[in-house]
């Protein structure tokens, strides 16, 4: 399967990797953070580089995100069984949080990162993702087309998904700490 | 109570955005390295077309190829070198013997992770997991295994290894999983995915080693 443009393929692609990689490491680090995301992610890009010709422009970045998601499927069932357990991913399960890099702070911030952290990561698949590729701003159009919904199904996940966490991470006090820190993203 | 939420998942986000930081790499070493990556499948398949179609050459290259990976996966069971050498020979084996029924040549690589994997396991299971403990069979059992202190000791060092390597710089790690973890180092491969000089591969990852070492002797002394 060789593109008939190489060259205008392998610019487009180096371009769209180089724009989109880093909010999906974010994305497949807070959808699953006790699996490899890293790999999940390169994985993908290198299916999509097989397939580029193939993908149109429009659906690209839903294209990987949903290669990744089904990846990130694929690792935790192959954990699931027991023969599989290498060196390499009892190191990694160790660190299951180390996506949150530990650092001076205080025991009560630290839970909190924590805990709405594995909320998300304990969310129903559906709702999981639509949250987390909310959160990093991704639009709703896109979304739609990752789960293979409608916009309006977006906006109801998303807000039930809110609602899942906020009950299971409780509101016991006002939490100011994190709000003098904005969006950082884009 | 959502009012709650918006601060919380912005503070998340923040320190998400600091753990995993925009990465400015304007050089193309990650994009060439995806590319090296998807034709090695491509040159793979060709590979077993040409093999299915009887070619020695095709069929020898490709087990020069993927032995490494046959045997990593193999030795990544908890098989000894003996036992592994032989697993390596039967996956090979059976790999023939199912050449025509491959459906998917790309897929070659995946189908011999499998294979190997369940190889292994079969392996494992007929030294280890005899049914009964009798006596006799009580005495030739290794009594360096699954003790305690030799697995924790043995975990330590894998977990402070692969900490001390994903510290490292992602160029060093690209190396080193190329040259040292994939086994047999191909480097006209190497330098191609890394767009790295020929020669400047063994000094830079001699120098990454080095660098590894030097991370697991400070982890030490704390």
């Amino acid at each position: 399967m060789t593109p008939e443009d190489p060259d205008d393929h392998a610019a487009t692609f180096s371009d769209f990797y180089h724009r989109e990689r880093t909010r999906l490491f974010r994305f497949a680090a807070v959808m699953s953070p006790h699996l490899d995301h890293e790999s999940a992610v390169q994985e993908a890009f290198v299916s999509a580089w097989r397939n580029w010709p193939v993908i149109a422009p429009p659906s690209r970045r839903a294209w990987l995100v949903k290669t990744i998601r089904n990846l990130l499927v694929d690792q935790a069932r192959r954990w699931e069984r027991p023969g599989d357990v290498t060196d390499e991913v009892v190191a990694r399960q160790r660190g299951t949080y180390r996506i949150l890099v530990p650092k001076q702070r205080d025991a009560e911030t630290w839970h909190e990162l924590i805990s709405t952290l594995a909320a998300v990561a304990n969310l129903p698949d559906h709702l999981r993702t639509a949250l987390v590729l909310r959160f990093w701003d991704f639009d709703d159009d896109e979304i739609a087309d990752v789960l293979g919904c409608r916009r309006a199904s977006v906006r109801r996940y998303v807000s039930e998904a809110r609602a899942k966490i906020s009950e299971r991470v409780g509101n016991e006090e006002r939490r100011v700490r994190g709000s003098q820190r904005g969006k950082e993203t884009s | 109570m959502t009012d709650d939420l918006d601060p919380r998942l912005d503070h998340l986000r923040a320190e998400l955005t600091e753990a995993i930081p925009e990465d400015p790499g304007t050089d193309d070493l990650g994009v060439a390295a995806i590319m090296a990556q998807a034709s090695t499948y491509e040159r793979q398949a060709a590979l077993v077309v040409a093999a299915r179609s009887g070619s020695r050459a095709a069929l020898d290259s490709l087990v020069a190829e993927l032995t490494p990976l046959v045997w990593h996966v193999a030795r990544g069971n908890g098989l000894d070198q003996a036992t592994a050498e032989d697993v390596v020979q039967t996956v090979w084996l059976s790999l023939l013997r199912h050449l025509d029924r491959l459906s998917e040549p790309r897929a070659v690589a995946g189908w011999l992770i499998v294979a190997t994997r369940r190889e292994s396991q079969r392996a494992w299971r007929d030294r280890n997991g005899r049914p009964a403990l009798s006596t006799d069979s009580a005495v030739d059992m290794p009594d360096d295994r699954w003790l305690p202190e030799p697995e924790a000791l043995r975990d330590d060092r894998d977990r402070r290894l692969w900490q001390a390597f994903n510290a490292m710089p992602r160029r060093c790690q690209e190396l080193l999983r190329l040259t040292v973890l994939a086994g047999r180092a191909e480097y006209r491969a190497v330098s191609e995915a890394l767009s790295m000089p020929h020669g400047s591969i063994g000094p830079t990852r001699g120098r990454c080693l080095r660098q590894l070492r030097d991370r697991l002797e400070n982890d030490d002394v704390r």
